[in-house]
Formats: C-alpha cells, structure tokens, sequence
C-alpha cells in the first residue's frame, strides 16, 4: 500500500534526449528494464548511464557484467573515449565479473543466487553507489538450469535493489524486433520501467530507436524514437516531435533581402520561423536561398547554409555571378557551407550533424537546400520526423530558417515533401512557371504567413546579373498556383484583387 | 598450502541456511567415505566474506569448489543427489542410498 501512494522521484541521466523522452529521467530508486536484441545498444546504453552519473552528477555506479568478462566490456566501451578506467581506478565506478566462469559448473540439487546478490550488495556498499547495471539479466538463464530458482532469484534480486535505494537498469535480450519484449519474460519482474531498443533494417539502412514501453505511474513519451551512438557523445536521442511544438512567438522581423518579398511577407520573416520556398527546378530556389543568406551576412549575421545538392564550388560561383563574395564571407566567419551527399549517412545522422553545427556556431539564419532532396533518402514517415526534428530544433534556438523544396513538375503542383512539412512551416513561397502567350514567365506568391497579414498577389519575377527582381502582380491570369494559367477578364481580376484586399 | 595430492574443497555458503548445512552434511557424508580424514573443507559463510565471493566468482550458493585433486571444479546445489556428485567428482559409485539420517 505504501508502495502505491509514493509518488515517484525521476532522476536524469544525463543521455541526450533520454530525459526529454522519459519526461524528467528513471524512477528513483527503482529498476528499469532495457529490452533489446543483440547489437541493439544495451550495454552502451548502461554504461552510459553510470558515465554521466559519476561524470555530470557525481554519483557512483556498479556495473555487473554477466554476459562477458569485465575486460572485455572495458575494452569495447573504451572506444567511446570515456575514461572509464579513471573511474575505476578513482573508485567511482565499480566493476562486478558475473561473466562466463571459467572453472565448469556442474549442478547437484537445489540452490539460490545468494552468491550473486552478497556480491551486488558488497559492491553496492563498497563504493556507495546509488546506480547500477545489471547486463544482462536473462544471461542467468542460460547460465543456471533450473528456471524456477533464477525466477524466483530475479525477483529477489530486484527486491534488494528497492530496499538499497539503488536506480537501477537491467537488460535483456530480445530475439524479435517486434515479437515478446524479451527472451523468458523478464519483463514480467520489472514492473515499474521497461524500455525497448531496436536496430531495425529498413530501406537498406539501419536505424536504431528507442521506446518507452511502460513507465509506472507516469507519463512519457510514446512511440519509438530514433537514437545514434557515435563516440565520445553516446547516445543522442533525437526528440523529434517529442520536443515541445512551440509556434512562432517572436515579433521581430528580419528582412529577406529583398524589399518587395518584404512587403509581401506583411514586414518580413519571424525571427524563429521557418520559410519554405517550393518551385520546379531552375525555377529560383537557389537564388532566393542565396540572397536570404546574403542578406544575413550583410547585416553581420551568422549563417548557416546546408547545401543537398551543389558542391561548395558551385554554390561560391552561383552566388558570385551575382555579385555575392560568398568566400569573403566564409573567411570573415559570417558564413558557414556545409556540402553533402544527402546518401552519405542516414537521416539520423544528418540531423544530429545539423544540430551539432547550429550548437557550435551558433547561427541566426540557416538554410537548407534543399529538404527535398533528403526525401529520396528514407521512407515518408522517417523524412517528416526529420523535419519535425529539424524545424523544432531550429525554432528552439531561434534560428530563421529557409528550406527549399523542388517540385517534381516544372508547372508546381505538389511534391510529398510540401505534403509533410507544409502544416510544420510557419510560411511557405511558392514559385512557379507561368506560360502567357507562348512566353515562359516566373511568378512567385506567399500563401501562408503564420502570425501575420501578407500579400495574396502573385508577382512576376525576374531573375539577371543583379539577382532576383519582383515585378508587378500578374494581373490577367489564373490558376497558376495550380500550374494551368489561364487569361482572364480584367474586370474578374479586379474583383478577386478586391476580395482579397486586406 | 595443500599439496596437490591432498584434496581440497571450498563450500560457500549462506550462514544459517538449511540449504547450506544440508549442502555440508551431504558432503561431509560423501567425503568420510571417499577421502577418509585426509581432505580439507573450508566452509566460507558469503555474508561475512565477499572478497573470497568475488575471487572465486561465486553465483550460486550453496556452491562447493574443489581446489584439488584434479582440475579446478564448482558444483552448485545441496548436494542431494549422491550418484550425481560422485560422478560429478569421479568418485566410484557406492552400493547403497544415502544415509536417511542426513535428511532435513
């Protein structure tokens, strides 16, 4: 009874993403259960956890190997560059060898595990730790014949942790990614948290991710999450729509470089929105990206241009030809190209990479061109939590950001990029060709401003030496959003114009 | 030290415990027969020595662990089934069952 009406205590741990995800960290004082197939990160996942324990909050940690020889395990992590040796050897982290014996083991009647839990305890009392990690729990099975006593040890085991206050993980295999969460129902013994990791293939790339399947008494968040272990940082959980959807709330606007998109804009862009520019290929993207970044680093702001489809050379000599020193830039620090194969690694990847580089310079606008080109990349549910992960991430850090999309057809229409980051973006530009009397014009319209009045007109533009020009509303045509441009009565024209006059 | 001849043997176990002392009992019984009065049992309680737990990797308890003779040997259990341990340990099987008077 009293069990029940404790409320639980969460603690952080100190693992990218994880805290967000499990909404303040792991019960206090209790055991967790990592669930996951070989490979799928669970022992760098307990590791991690007793590292950024002793490391960011100055507790001290057990780990119990039982599936491999405590060397071993020090060898496999020390990739990681993690100094867990130091620890040891400071006495912060402790280290039981619970891995396979050596000397056979032959059975003769009935027994307990008393032998482990004297040495858990001993451990636990030795260093003072108040976190420990059991890897893995189900390896008893295998090592131990009769099933009822490791069960009924299990629980026993868990019972100690309780009464010792220790915040503890335990892991155990799965043979399925989507099958029994684990190998002899160890979950059955946690009751309280149990995490599931995976390593799925899908579409020819691997993609680990993260679930909180159950938490006692507390929300979190649901679903899975895709995580990355790189080294020295661990594990970065990516939060994608976990992370907080706040809307644009800035007032401060910051012009796009050009006067008129401005003025169509209603005053120019939120400071922390994101501004998507669709149009077909060669139709202005680039150009519209380039002067927006231009316009950064003239008034002496960072910028951070993520280029999916041009190399380093082509983008210096694109904006060249418009008279834009990119180069001069870069060497004054105002600008930063970052050029890359959209397939060089997977969407995970890409978006922490993004992220490291927003922390790192610390950027005011940043540009991505284009997001469609990393549609290709993965399956469509995987491509929009990269957006919604991309888009949260720069909203949070106030970071103005353009992307562009290409339109498969060079008269608009819609692409799945604009299907699945449309309702995320707090404005969209739409350019498009316009065929008028046999001649191929550009127009160009904003049809969505968040937070804010714009022009409904759609403008000519023009595109020479000088840059991108925008003329004057297309007054004797319809239907070119919908790429079928058709003339019009005048006197029809004026009044839409009028309708929509604000 | 014991000699390599001598045979020597470990029992951990967890003070008190009705499944330890039927463990002792057990092999007691057993090694009167086999190994007479020249053998060396060391009874290790867990509780009050962890450090020889960790040494010798203990899981199970009780667990007895030969030193000698022969090559390094842990059998875990109470010890109850006497075929088993004497085959276990390479001992000649005996003619008759375990003495009733060992039962708990």
């Amino acid at each position: 009874m009293h069990e029940n009406t404790e409320a639980l205590i969460k603690m952080p741990t100190g693992i990218e993403g994880f805290d967000h995800l499990t909404m303040g960290g792991l019960p206090k004082g209790r055991t967790c259960l990592i669930a996951g197939s070989s490979g799928s990160g669970k022992t760098v996942l307990g590791m991690e956890f007793l590292y950024r324990g002793i490391s960011r909050f100055g507790r001290k940690g057990v780990f119990v190997s039982m599936e491999e020889r405590t060397p071993d395990i020090m060898r496999n992590v020390s990739r990681m560059g993690w100094g867990l040796h130091d620890m040891v050897a400071r006495g912060q982290l402790r280290l039981v060898d619970a891995g396979p014996d050596p000397i056979p083991i032959e059975e003769s009647g009935t027994y307990d595990l008393s032998g482990l839990l004297v040495r858990i305890e001993h451990a636990v009392e030795q260093s003072g730790a108040e976190l420990l990690v059991l890897d893995s729990i189900g390896s008893l099975f295998d090592q131990f014949d009769n099933v009822a006593v490791v069960r009924r040890e299990i629980f026993r085991i868990i019972d100690a942790l309780r009464n010792m206050g220790i915040t503890a993980i335990l892991t155990a295999e799965r043979l399925d990614e989507y099958g029994r969460i684990s190998r002899h129902g160890v979950e059955e013994f946690v009751s309280d948290t149990v995490i599931i990791l995976r390593n799925v293939l899908k579409e020819e790339k691997c993609r680990r991710t993260i679930q909180v399947l159950k938490m006692r008494g507390d929300t979190h968040y649901k679903g899975e999450y895709p995580f990355t272990i790189n080294a020295p940082t661990g594990i970065s959980i990516l939060p994608l729509s976990a992370r907080e959807l706040k809307q644009s709330s800035s007032t401060t606007r910051i012009s796009f470089g050009n006067q008129i998109l401005d003025q169509m804009a209603g005053g120019g862009l939120f400071r922390d929105s994101i501004f998507l520019v669709s149009g077909p290929t060669g139709g202005g993207k680039t150009l519209l990206a380039t002067t927006f970044a231009a316009e950064g680093c003239r008034r002496g702001e960072k910028v951070l241009l993520l280029a999916y489809e041009e190399s380093h050379a082509q983008l210096l000599r694109n904006a060249q030809s418009w008279g834009l020193d990119f180069q001069k830039w870069e060497e004054d620090g105002l600008l930063r190209v970052m050029c890359q194969y959209p397939e060089s690694m997977g969407l995970e990847d890409h978006l922490l990479l993004i992220q490291r580089e927003i922390e790192k310079f610390r950027p005011k606008r940043l540009i991505m061109d284009s997001v469609s080109a990393m549609e290709r990349m993965a399956h469509v549910r995987f491509f929009r939590e990269f957006v919604i992960g991309l888009t949260s991430f720069a909203k949070q850090e106030e970071v103005c950001s353009l992307f562009t999309s290409t339109t498969p057809k060079l008269s608009g229409g819609d692409s799945v990029t604009e299907a699945h980051i449309s309702t995320i973006t707090d404005a969209i530009l739409l350019l498009r060709y316009v065929e008028i009397n046999g001649i191929l014009r550009r127009g160009v319209a904003v049809i969505k401003m968040r937070g804010s009045q714009h022009d409904k007109q759609i403008r000519e533009f023009t595109i020479d030496d000088q840059g991108l020009h925008i003329g004057k509303p297309f007054t004797n045509v319809q239907n070119i959003i919908l790429g079928i441009p058709s003339a019009t009565m005048p006197s029809e024209v004026e009044q839409l114009g009028a309708m929509f006059e604000d | 030290m014991v000699t390599q001849a001598a045979p020597h043997f470990l029992l951990f176990v967890t003070a008190g415990s009705p499944i330890g002392e039927r463990a002792a009992d057990h092999f007691r019984a057993l090694a009167k027969g086999a190994f007479a009065d020249d053998h060396e049992l060391e009874i290790i309680d867990i509780k009050r020595h962890p450090g020889r737990v960790e040494e010798h990797r203990i899981l199970a308890t009780p667990t007895l662990v030969r030193l000698s003779p022969g090559p390094p040997l842990k059998i875990v259990g109470d010890l109850s089934a006497e075929t088993r341990l004497r085959q276990i340990l390479g001992l000649p099987a005996r003619g008759h069952p375990e003495p009733s008077c060992l039962k708990v």
